[in-house]
């Protein structure tokens, strides 16, 4: 049973959830309140599914009529489940199978985020670099283009988004000197409608007459050129694998755009324009209205590809159409999404290696002592490379006013190194060591008000908050921990109101939904690992610190609390 | 023993000199090492299919098996190649993704487990001829006797083996990880 309807008008309907970040502003908010913070403590489980993958599961599961699709991380098995009790649970499978070799080119664990639904077919991306649309009722495959080259160092892990007659989707491979690209294809067939480039001239970035970027640092001809050493912004990074919101008044899209390549900024010297950056585009032509850079001339791997929450807030008086923006370098931006003017940046995490942001230029404040390069180990850089907040996305409730965010309390010591391009083989030029930061944890969940600009309630987790989160107008905030708990929150106060410990450590994104039965049900895919949890998916020695680019040494006794996984988990009130 | 290695490794000297292709260096090799510890002849193995080393992965084998047959690393206990396989580790981006040994996107090489086996020929064949889960294949890339001082250089990594105490002695930074509380 597949309900009529644009994947913008499905999202309006909190019975379905028919894209990663619930809908194109990319709140995470559910009306559903039949959880409530008086009756959450009696949740119990309803059912659960073994995806027989066991590797980090960073999908958010979708739901469209009484239908539960996930996709699972590589080999990107992509399951039909039925949500009416007392028939058959799994519907049909469907084997993308990809390249077993593009195992090998995944920096960060072969996950993915998620799945897409709109007209009648259900789209994702595989590891090799396939987009890949399924029929919804059938399984039987629509169409798939290939869209990248595991030879050079591409792989696909994001969640497409579908906008209008358009699937969005973008690389990875940050890490191995790719060159980053946003593309549309037709939702009708597949076929490429254009492809923005991240870095080159501004013909590729599809930069035109409509660009106007707020800051005068970002104008000029073809900057995705000048800011490089010659020819280096070919292999400069720039990737797409995160998140996509769309302002449908306005007509723009935001996404982000990766670190740049190599991580030793020695080697790139200039802003190395448009990576650890922000577009906002037009999405039928793909030409650009404005970017921002969050970090210019990244040194520490502070990839820009967080999530955009786009909202209406007061500021200073004035409603503003803004986008909230928790970002990698440790600031919570926000954007004025008409203009890209900078109104605030705050820290939400503890920072050294920059003091603010300059909201006169839009450039962090960095200090000087934190810089890295070449035979010097720099010491105590906050946040470590997985930054203040990594992918795992924050939840807004329109209730609350408050945006609940799951990230990290990670710092390191990073020393830059030689570095030799070779297309498919990492591509970094750092040697790095993590650690927690201060207090000794790992992670922390912040509720932030963003016109405020500061956190009204945090609490601390033993690693890294690395899942994603959801609140619903039942006031109730879910998230789940890598050491195996999955958590209900008191959304005003951050009251720990029911945890349920489940087989592996969570680093999924939670989803509620109206079942066929009426019932309102939170689900959850547990497994732990990508980069965080990648010494538990991967088996790496805790003997090597500088193991999965350093995250190693600050994850040592990860073992000891989970093991590796992969479960939907499906919870409803008795 | 000691002759008949110093044997194989000038053999191995000789046929990287030439120029063999490693499959050819190995098929001889080991036809060569199978003729003289054994008194059953030798299974044929001059010219082995384009692709293939000859270097066995497991070591269960159907039927009765014969004395394990092994190459060794020509450089092995080599200070100086040993050094040079640890340039090219790190400039071949082999640390990209095995880091200091403890892995990342490829598995650990400081561990006893061996997915394709541990000995120096099946190391060498995992570089040259790559893995289907990923490790690339560097044979066009590098000749055989980069492979071996890489080789060389991977068995090193060990600590149980070499008596070293893992990789993180430059910096120290490994007694500052996670604070949480166990």
């Amino acid at each position: 049973v597949i309900p009529p309807g644009t994947p913008a008008e499905l999202a309006e309907d909190d019975g379905q959830w028919v894209m990663a970040p619930k809908n194109h502003a990319s709140t995470r908010y559910s009306g559903l309140s039949e959880i409530t913070t008086e009756n959450v403590a009696s949740l119990r489980l309803a059912w659960s599914f073994s995806t027989g993958v066991v590797a980090g599961h960073e999908a958010a599961p979708l739901v469209v009529g009484d239908t539960m699709y996930v996709v699972t991380p590589y080999p990107n098995i992509l399951y039909a489940l039925n949500l009416r009790d007392g028939e058959p649970r799994l519907r049909w499978a469907f084997e993308p199978k990809p390249e077993r070799a593009a195992q090998g080119v995944a920096c960060c664990d072969v996950v993915n985020r998620g799945a897409a639904y709109a007209d009648g077919k259900v789209i994702f991306n595989t590891l090799d670099n396939q987009t890949v649309a399924v029929d919804a009722v059938t399984g039987q495959e629509a169409w798939r283009n290939k869209l990248g080259d595991i030879n050079l160092g591409e792989s696909m892990t994001m969640a497409p988004l579908v906008v209008k007659d358009k699937v969005l989707v973008g690389n990875s491979g940050g890490e191995f000197g790719v060159r980053g690209w946003l593309t549309a294809l037709n939702l009708s067939d597949g076929s490429i409608a254009w492809r923005a480039y991240s870095t080159g001239p501004d013909e590729d970035v599809l930069i035109g007459a409509d660009f106007q970027p707020f800051y005068e640092q970002d104008r000029g001809p073809d900057l995705g050129v000048h800011t490089w050493p010659p020819d280096m912004w070919r292999i400069g990074g720039g990737t797409v694998w995160g998140w996509i919101s769309y302002d449908s008044e306005l007509d723009l899209i935001y996404y982000g755009t990766s670190n740049p390549g190599p991580w030793n900024p020695e080697l790139r010297p200039g802003d190395n324009k448009w990576t650890a950056a922000i577009f906002a585009r037009n999405p039928d032509t793909g030409q650009a209205r404005w970017a921002y850079q969050w970090s210019p001339h990244d040194q520490y791997d502070y990839d820009g590809i967080n999530e955009n929450i786009l909202l209406d807030l007061e500021i200073d008086g004035r409603m503003r159409k803004v986008l909230v923006r928790p970002e990698r370098n440790g600031f919570m931006y926000v954007l004025d999404r008409e203009t890209g003017e900078v109104l605030s940046a705050d820290p939400f995490v503890y920072t050294t290696a920059a003091t603010g942001v300059d909201l006169k230029t839009g450039r962090p404040i960095e200090v000087e002592e934190k810089k890295t390069g070449f035979g010097r180990v720099v010491r105590e850089i906050c946040p470590a490379p997985p930054g203040g907040k990594d992918w795992q996305p924050s939840a807004w409730s329109p209730r609350t006013r408050l945006l609940y965010v799951p990230h990290n309390n990670l710092c390191m010591d990073m020393e830059g190194t030689e570095a030799n391009y070779i297309a498919g083989t990492p591509y970094v030029g750092a040697r790095v060591h993590m650690y927690a930061g201060p207090g000794g944890h790992r992670g922390e969940f912040t509720a932030w008000d963003p016109v405020a600009r500061k956190a009204v309630w945090k609490i601390t987790e033993r690693f890294p908050a690395w899942s994603g989160a959801v609140v619903t107008a039942g006031d109730v905030v879910f998230y789940g921990t890598m050491d195996r708990w999955f958590k209900a929150l008191d959304a005003r106060t951050g009251e720990l109101l029911w945890q349920f410990e489940v087989d592996s450590g969570i680093i999924g994104q939670p989803i509620t939904y109206r079942g066929p039965d009426g019932k309102q049900y939170v689900a959850i895919l547990s497994g732990v690992g990508g980069w965080s949890g990648a010494i538990v998916s991967g088996q790496l020695d805790a003997r090597d610190g500088t193991a999965a680019l350093g995250f190693v040494n600050a994850m040592k006794d990860l073992p000891d609390y989970t093991r590796a996984g992969g479960t939907l988990h499906v919870f409803a009130l008795p | 023993m000691s002759l008949r290695s110093r044997n194989t490794r000038a053999t191995v000297r000789r046929f990287l000199r030439t120029g063999a292709t490693l499959a050819a260096t190995l098929a001889v090799l080991v036809t060569g090492a199978a003729a003289c510890s054994t008194d059953r002849p030798a299974p044929r193995r001059e010219s082995a299919p384009a692709g293939a080393s000859g270097v066995r992965q497991v070591p269960l084998r159907p039927g009765i098996p014969g004395p394990e047959r092994r190459v060794v690393n020509p450089f092995a206990g080599d200070d100086h190649a040993l050094n040079e396989g640890r340039r090219l580790y790190t400039w071949m981006n082999c640390i990209g993704c095995h880091f200091e040994g403890g892995g990342g996107i490829g598995p650990p090489l400081m561990d006893d487990q061996w997915i394709h086996g541990g000995a120096a020929d099946q190391i060498f064949d995992s570089i040259a001829n790559g893995r289907a889960n990923g490790m690339p294949a560097y044979g066009d890339k590098l000749v055989p006797d980069e492979i071996w001082r890489i080789v060389a250089y991977v068995e090193t990594l060990n600590p149980d083996r070499t008596g070293a105490s893992g990789g993180d002695e430059k910096t120290g930074s490994e007694n500052r990880q996670g604070g949480g509380g166990r």
